[in-house]
């Protein structure tokens, strides 16, 4: 398919999720906090909270006791999600970078990197069909899933086999793809797309981005703007002023001096 | 609102069967009453709980304190829950007229 | 911890049928709510909605980033003793997220049902009305959800939205009504409160032969108690300790007929109800002129108190410190600073173990100081099994507008989690600083054959303190 295309609708699919995940943000931003909300016992201190929230997002404490089967499918998968977005980031886009930065040569890197993009995306793979045999298997978690749950895991799928199949069945040819991939980045050249699979790959991670903002993939941004892990518990240390809500109508009698 | 006929006499309730003017309470509202909160026959004993809870209300508005009538009437809460199988609170004041005392109870 | 009594099967509509009465014009009236469904009632809600969502950032926010991952099915008591699916707490907060996808976000508006979402229909009113009340607002879920989507402020959502197209629970609106009224939950009106105050006096005259004062009214005290209006009414001896504990630490208080209630059931309605019996605290404390306001043995409303008054009706600078203060921390100070001599020898041959009200622990952050003055008062101090104390507490099952002898399927079911707890436990009594818990346990001893007494921590307190005149 023609690179110049491809390359914009990849930048565009980007700017949009960039734009639709800031108007989602901006979105919960206007509207005030009314009250304080903290879990308790919570931490009092902005550091405390900062590490609260890092527990959270970086280890999953609270699922880790909600329930660890489900804690160990989905870290790793989201463990996955991170490093093949930096593999992807360091092979094709900063290659010569990362090369230096691991010490290599071109060789011993290219050999790295299709040996750790394969295993994390097996990673990847494992974990997202374990997600997903776990919402069709257990009837709780079949009466709460939506449609919507089902298409995310299938298109995350998606973009995960494509993947692997060009690690493991046409082995795509990492030059053409990091050639693509620069040209892209630079906006200039129009290096056409190396294979049928890799303009596969491509355009669906492109959906996923621009049906990010739409879903519950907002999570990776919301969980940050939750007043019951973001705020202190410091209602008697500090008055929170809860902007926002109108003054309550007195609909009663003025009261009686006790 | 649901309504109830004693003895000839249609007497307005509130879901839970509680008459909703104590003023019309009176005898043979308690004896009407008494099935449904599964007494069989009103005592001696059954009406001095009765009668202290109704004048209770009528002087201050509102149910005694549970010890209080535990106190006034002789009888421990054990034996008033043996009298009022559902209660001071709930049988207890339903057979007196009172209204259901409602709140963190 | 292993569960003394069987899980319940998973079973759609278990617990349907199951409703509180809902409240008719005598007590919707006086709130200012509409008497019935207006006629433009779809609409209204809507707009309610959106309101809401531009009003408090928990909501849409909550709304939009659950992933549906399931880990807090298993954490609602709810759920747990019903097996019914609408109460995991995903699928409650399902109800108001579907309505949510189709009328406010735009995937919803452009392809309707195709979006994932519902419209309001009376079926999903029916539907709002029945599983937002079998919500107890205690926030277990939120503990254990990676997002900390705190589904008590999705309920507390849906009833406001509810309750402006006047459709609420009789309880809630009739208590709340008495308030405004009378001055508390129970509608004890002054007559009977003094009555009580000084039948209580009596009692502990007869016990200590000495006079002991529950002060009503008294202008210029150092302190406002404000206790839950049933320890007048059904916790005598939860009062006793009060009394026993101002008079032995030689601490002037009082209490009040115009806020003779801690609690707020504003936090099971609606917001303007919040702020407005909040205030009644804030405008008693002022003309009587009290330096401290201390709550008494009631979980929400140390919630309402602690994390909400400073904001709804402060600056709280009339205070000396300007913050309101629990029984239970009081308590704590007393003892730390020698005022008070306890002891535990009084409460010896109980097996006392401890039940954090939900609002207490997971709202209030008040979990180390009951512990400490059951420590000191009680020999025989054990607690439950860690997955279900502090931050971790199971709702006794009665909490958040529930406790309606209608309920009484769905509260009773509720308990089972705690019940199974409290059975490993050992103990012959539970303490807790809770009203709506010890109505709900005592009631739940009862139904699960459970031979055990449920007592205030002021109780156990009041029974080991040491008297002098």
């Amino acid at each position: 398919m023609n690179g110049l295309f491809l390359a914009t609708v990849f930048h565009l699919s980007v700017a949009f999720f960039l734009l639709g995940m800031g108007w989602r943000c901006l979105g919960w931003l206007r509207a005030p906090v009314p009250l304080k909300i903290p879990l308790t016992p919570g931490p009092k201190t902005r550091v405390g909270v900062a590490a609260r929230l890092a527990g959270e997002t970086i280890a999953f404490r609270s699922l880790f006791r909600a329930a660890p089967g489900l804690w160990v499918v989905a870290w790793l998968f989201h463990l996955s999600l991170v490093l093949l977005l930096i593999g992807h980031f360091g092979g094709l886009v900063a290659p010569k970078f990362s090369q230096r930065l691991l010490g290599l040569t071109a060789e011993q890197f290219t050999a790295q990197a299709q040996l750790s993009g394969g295993a994390i995306g097996i990673l990847a793979a494992a974990s997202l069909l374990g997600l997903l045999l776990r919402r069709i298997a257990s009837k709780p978690l079949r009466a709460i899933s939506t449609a919507g749950d089902f298409f995310l895991l299938l298109l995350l799928l998606l973009i995960v086999a494509t993947g692997l199949a060009m690690r493991f069945a046409g082995q795509i040819d990492l030059r053409e793809a990091r050639a693509f991939v620069s040209g892209m980045r630079d906006f200039k050249s129009a290096v056409p797309s190396p294979d049928s699979v890799f303009t596969t790959h491509l355009l669906l991670v492109c959906a996923l981005l621009v049906y990010a903002p739409f879903s519950k993939l907002v999570h990776m941004a919301g969980v940050f703007f939750n007043p019951a892990l973001n705020q202190t518990n410091t209602p008697r240390e500090r008055r929170h002023i809860g902007s926002g809500l109108g003054p309550a109508r007195v609909v009663f009698p003025p009261a009686k001096t006790p | 609102m649901p309504t109830i006929t004693l003895s000839g006499r249609q007497f307005e309730v509130d879901e839970d069967g509680f008459i909703q003017d104590p003023a019309q309470w009176d005898d043979a509202v308690a004896n009407g009453l008494a099935a449904g909160e599964g007494i069989t026959a009103l005592t001696e004993d059954h009406w001095k709980v009765i009668r202290y809870l109704h004048s209770y209300y009528t002087e201050f508005g509102s149910a005694p304190m549970i010890r209080k009538l535990c106190k006034e009437t002789g009888f421990n809460l054990k034996t008033i829950y043996q009298l009022f199988p559902t209660g001071p609170a709930k049988g207890a004041c339903k057979l007196a007229g009172l209204p259901k005392p409602t709140g963190c109870v | 911890m292993k569960p003394a009594l069987p899980p319940v099967p998973f079973t759609p509509g278990a617990s349907a049928a199951n409703r509180a009465h809902r409240a008719g014009a005598k007590f919707l009236a006086p709130l200012g709510l509409p008497v019935d469904l207006p006629p433009d009632w779809q609409a209204s809600a809507l707009r309610k909605l959106d309101e809401l969502c531009q009003q408090n950032r928990a909501l849409p926010l909550y709304l939009d980033s659950c992933v549906r991952c399931g880990a807090c099915a298993d954490k609602c008591q709810f759920f747990l003793g019903t097996g019914d699916p609408k109460n995991m707490p995903v699928a409650r907060a399902g109800l108001l997220r579907d309505v949510y996808r189709r009328h406010r976000t735009m995937g919803g508006r452009i392809v309707g049902a195709l979006g994932g979402g519902e419209a309001l229909t009376e079926q999903k009113l029916e539907e709002w009305y029945v599983y937002f009340h079998q919500c107890s607002e205690c926030r277990r879920c939120a503990v254990f959800c990676p997002q900390g989507i705190d589904t008590a402020e999705i309920t507390r959502a849906a009833r406001e939205i509810m309750g402006s197209i006047g459709v609420a629970t009789k309880y809630v609106t009739e208590v709340l009504k008495k308030v405004h009224e009378v001055g508390n939950n129970m509608g004890i009106p002054e007559a009977a409160w003094r009555d009580s105050c000084e039948f209580l006096e009596e009692e502990m005259k007869e016990e200590t032969g000495i006079d002991i004062r529950i002060p009503v009214n008294g202008e210029g005290a150092e302190v406002l108690l404000v206790p839950p209006s049933a320890d007048l009414f059904a916790n005598p001896d939860t009062m006793i300790g009060y009394a026993k504990l101002f008079h032995a630490a030689g601490v002037s208080w009082t209490t009040s007929t115009y806020a003779g209630e801690a609690g707020n059931f504003g936090l099971f309605l609606n917001h303007e109800q919040l702020k407005l019996v909040n205030r009644r605290i804030v405008d008693a404390a002022r003309r009587l002129g009290v330096r401290r306001i201390v709550m008494g043995e009631c979980g929400h409303a140390w919630r309402a108190a602690q994390a909400f008054m400073d904001t709804l009706n402060g600056p709280l600078d009339f205070l000396d410190p300007p913050r309101p203060e629990h029984i239970c921390e009081f308590a704590v100070r007393m003892m730390e600073e020698r005022r008070i001599e306890v002891d535990p020898a009084a409460n010896d041959g109980r097996k006392v173990t401890y039940h954090d009200p939900c609002n207490l622990a997971r709202a209030g952050g008040l979990v180390e100081e009951p512990r400490q003055i059951l420590r000191a008062v009680v020999r025989d101090f054990r607690e439950m099994a860690a997955d279900t104390t502090r931050g971790r507490t199971f709702c006794c099952g009665a909490g958040g507008g529930m406790l309606a002898d209608e309920l009484m399927d769905v509260r009773m079911k509720g308990a089972k989690p705690r019940m199974a707890a409290f059975q490993a436990s050992g103990a012959d009594h539970v303490a807790t600083p809770c009203a709506i818990c010890k109505a709900q346990f005592a009631a739940a001893f009862q139904y699960y054959k459970i031979d055990a007494q449920v007592v205030g921590v002021m109780d156990l307190l009041g029974r080991a303190i040491v008297i002098r005149n």
